[in-house]
């Protein structure tokens, strides 16, 4: 194990002293410069102004005392040309901009687990999701700065989320009481691959369900970093069967485990009548015992087979 | 009484906003609406949250002060049970402050006696004490109380359960960032009370550090790495589970359009009860070259290994991906990921396991007539070890249009069907959703909407379920509206007797709209 952790580690450093070949371009302008380009931009492009004025990109003005300065320049390269040659092609438009370049104009002022995150690990990179693909900066006073301030804007590309959405048993998104985000952190997502933490996004609303458990279902804290987890059972967006499970009755339990022959031929086969989870109710996880046997199952189901002593051995 | 007084406050503030010499605007809404159900009411999960009653909302609403200070609201349903609220204050690289409130209820049983509300309050604020900083926190509560009834209780015995328990979240942090690097550290910090059971009582706290690092001089390589360490602690025995995870990568681009991204994960979830602590590490590189504005393909491989100490698994992993435009409207995007995990030492249930998926999409975006996507979806995942299968497979076509002249229309149908193989009891299912809305532009003061989802589900499940909406308004001196919303809800599980349901919500409002 050690040995493998020892390779892992030395891959990693090795990728990491990869060499790099193009050459820094952003421009970082101080709060002087901001404010004094902006009033030179502003001779020409009054109305400009007035399309940020209600959004957080609302130009500095010399006398504001926000410690953060927005200027024209600071998004708008070659300004310096088009002071000399006002035409539309020697100033810089970012909606033309690659998804790297935008993300270096973007990213000169918001370095955040957000933008880093889609500037690298985040799967919106690879599939050329771009900053001003979700996002409009003039003429707009949506939070944020999403183009639509729909609770369920994501929805708009993935349809086929939306769909799910729609089905029987879903989370509560289109009544707005929760929202993408909220399970989605565009911060702290990762890889595709790597459904990181997923439990634990589940766990920030579904505590009680969470444990840690003495006697914990493997599957509902499987400890990966890939799969796994919740969604074994449950599909998060919307499913077929009622409280978001993915097969309704027993099915969600045959898909790992068989039913018992003791269940079958004991009294009558009693066992194999009824559904599983109504003797193993603590099935997210007990405390109690092992096979996850609701604590007052001898006294509200089979008395008599406690009582006996018969099956003490499985409490 | 204490709405009436509420009433009275936003009225009295929204007379003194709109006095003022400012910038901003937003909708007041004062509505009734009529409830009338009948059936189950535990099944039919659009209308759980459904209220009779009179509504007061403030919604969209902004204002913005001289000094560049921004006001903006979004209260929904005030006086409603059905609540659902945000606000916030906030200046542009000075400080912000946002909170919100929702409540939601699920119900379980027939006549809607018995059911859980979860209430959900919260709020952040930060503030930039120099411009390379940012200092925030935060902090959420959350409490769901009631009854539920178990989801399978065919013999009728396990009975309802109480549900009383709260969440009490913080978390505080600070931000520096400069010149594309930036650094941030965190602490959270989370009280479980569960009022039925006190033994269940717990505490857990986080510890996250996240930086973001270009190298000096090159822009184009970017290292990324982040640590933290989540605690939780049952208070009355003192148990606890811990993890402990780094992460990291670097983003280089190599040549103009090829760039390489690389990530890790090194992970161990231990507990103090015993002594198996469980790690995970994995690698991913990814190669991506892009042809600008005509398409791009990504190549990419993982490798994980999982080991308790007991056993071991290890997994490799290949991903492909690539999006085209050929022309100016249409797009296509193709994804195929594939991985294989095998138990390399010890055991488990499952044994070794293969997953795949693919995805297909098409989409034709003419931005004066709107869209038209196509979707294609396959999930599988297989267990030799115990014969089980899972496939899964979803199409979705979905049209929009709009126009300046006539409004707006959106149609879409989704297809998806699911076979399990398991171990015993194969299940499968065939759900398909048909939705659409349109809406007129207004004329003489007058619009008109309709909107209609249909879901069916087959196979070995026999639901049906559907919800129209009818919509209608008129705007009257300027920036009065009356609208009228009626919608019609209908379930019915063919296999259940007790399964069906049937409502109709009609929701009659007057909306004074602001502008200042």
């Amino acid at each position: 194990m050690l040995k493998k952790l020892h390779l892992s580690a030395c891959v990693g450093l090795l990728c990491l002293l990869l060499p790099p070949a193009v050459v820094l371009s952003v421009e970082y302008y101080d709060r002087g410069t901001l404010i004094e380009t902006t009033e030179t931009c502003l001779d020409c492009h009054e109305d400009m102004a007035a399309s940020l004025d209600g959004s957080a990109h609302r130009l500095t003005r010399s006398e504001d005392g926000g410690a953060v300065a927005v200027g024209c320049v600071g998004c708008h390269d070659g300004w310096e040309v088009h002071l000399e040659d006002p035409s539309t092609e020697t100033i810089a438009d970012l909606e033309l901009y690659s998804l790297m370049d935008q993300a270096a104009v973007c990213g000169s002022c918001h370095q955040n687990p957000h933008q880093s995150a889609l500037y690298s690990t985040d799967p919106h990179n690879r599939t050329d999701v771009r900053c001003l693909s979700c996002h409009r900066i003039h003429d707009n006073h949506n939070r944020a700065l999403v183009k639509d301030d729909e609770d369920n804007y994501c929805t708009a590309c993935h349809t086929t989320v939306a769909a799910q959405f729609k089905r029987r048993s879903t989370h509560p998104l289109e009544s707005g009481n929760v929202r993408c985000i909220d399970c989605h952190r565009l911060g702290y997502v990762g890889d595709n691959l790597y459904a990181v933490g997923v439990d634990w996004t589940c766990q920030e609303c579904h505590t009680d369900l969470a444990g840690p458990y003495v006697y914990e279902h493997k599957p509902v804290y499987e400890h990966l970093t890939a799969g796994g987890g919740c969604n074994e059972c449950h599909e998060p967006h919307g499913a077929a069967a009622d409280r978001l499970l993915t097969q309704p009755g027993n099915g969600v339990c045959m898909q790992c485990h068989g039913v018992p022959p003791m269940h079958r031929v004991a009294h009558s086969g009693l066992g194999s009548q009824l559904a599983c989870v109504d003797c193993h109710t603590q099935i997210h996880g007990s405390n109690d015992n092992p096979l996850y046997l609701d604590p007052d199952l001898g006294a509200k189901l089979f008395p008599d087979c406690y009582q006996s002593g018969c099956h003490d051995n499985y409490r | 009484m204490k709405y009436l007084r509420l009433v009275v406050i936003i009225g009295c503030l929204l007379i003194v906003g709109t006095a003022a010499p400012a910038d901003g605007g937003g909708r007041v809404k004062l509505g009734y609406t009529f409830v009338d159900e009948e059936g189950n009411e535990a099944v039919n999960q659009r209308t759980f949250n459904s209220y009779e009653g009179l509504g007061l909302s403030l919604e969209r609403f902004r204002y913005r002060f001289d000094n560049g200070t921004r006001l903006s609201a979004d209260l929904k349903n005030i006086t409603l049970n059905n609540r659902n609220m945000t606000f916030g204050l906030e200046k542009s690289g000075s400080y912000g402050i946002r909170g919100y409130n929702n409540q939601f209820r699920r119900t379980y049983d027939f006549d809607g006696g018995n059911f859980t509300r979860r209430h959900r309050t919260g709020g952040k604020l930060w503030f930039y004490p120099h411009r390379i900083f940012r200092v925030y926190g935060g902090g959420e509560y959350v409490n769901k109380s009631g009854r539920m009834e178990p989801l399978f209780d065919l013999a009728g015995v396990t009975g309802l359960q109480d549900v009383d328990y709260n969440q009490f979240r913080w978390h505080g942090g600070i931000r520096g960032s400069h010149r594309g690097a930036m650094f941030q550290a965190e602490y959270h910090h989370g009280e479980y009370n569960d009022e039925i059971d006190r033994n269940r009582d717990q505490s857990r706290y986080k510890i996250d550090l996240l930086a973001l690092l270009p190298v000096p001089g090159y822009e184009r390589l970017v290292l990324s790495g982040r640590f933290f360490h989540f605690e939780t602690k049952y208070n009355s025995t003192d148990f606890k589970i811990s993890t402990n995870q780094v992460r990291g990568g670097a983003m280089a681009k190599l040549l103009k359009n090829l760039n390489l991204n690389y990530h890790f994960i090194f992970d161990r979830t231990s507990s103090d009860s015993d002594f198996i602590a469980t790690d995970n590490i994995a690698h991913a590189a990814y190669v991506s070259y892009i042809w600008p504005d005509t398409g791009s393909l990504t190549v990419g491989y993982q490798y994980g290994i999982n080991d308790d100490l007991e056993n071991e698994i290890q997994s490799n992993g290949i991903y492909f991906y690539g999006w085209l435009r050929p022309w100016r409207c249409w797009e296509f995007r193709a994804e195929h990921g594939f991985n294989s995990e095998s138990v390399e030492d010890g055991g488990r249930l499952i044994g070794d396991e293969d997953r795949f998926r693919f995805k297909f999409t098409a989409k034709c975006r003419r931005l004066i007539f709107g869209t038209l996507s196509f979707k294609f979806e396959n999930n599988n995942r297989e267990n030799e070890q115990l014969g089980t299968e899972v496939d899964y497979i979803r199409y979705c076509l979905d049209a929009s249009y709009m126009s300046d002249a006539y409004g707006y229309l959106s149609l879409g149908y989704a297809y998806s069907r699911g076979d399990y193989i398991n171990v015993e009891d194969d299940f499968e299912f065939a759900d398909h959703v048909v939705y659409g809305d349109i809406s007129t532009r207004e004329y003489r003061g007058f619009d008109a909407g309709f909107g209609a989802v249909y879901y069916r589900s087959k196979r070995d499940l026999d639901v049906e379920s559907f919800t129209l909406r009818f919509r209608g308004g008129y705007g009257f001196m300027d920036d009065y509206r009356l609208d009228i919303n009626y919608n019609v809800d209908n379930f019915d599980d063919f296999l259940v007797r007790d399964k069906y349901y049937t409502s109709n919500i009609v929701e009659i409002s007057l909306t004074k709209i602001l502008s200042f």
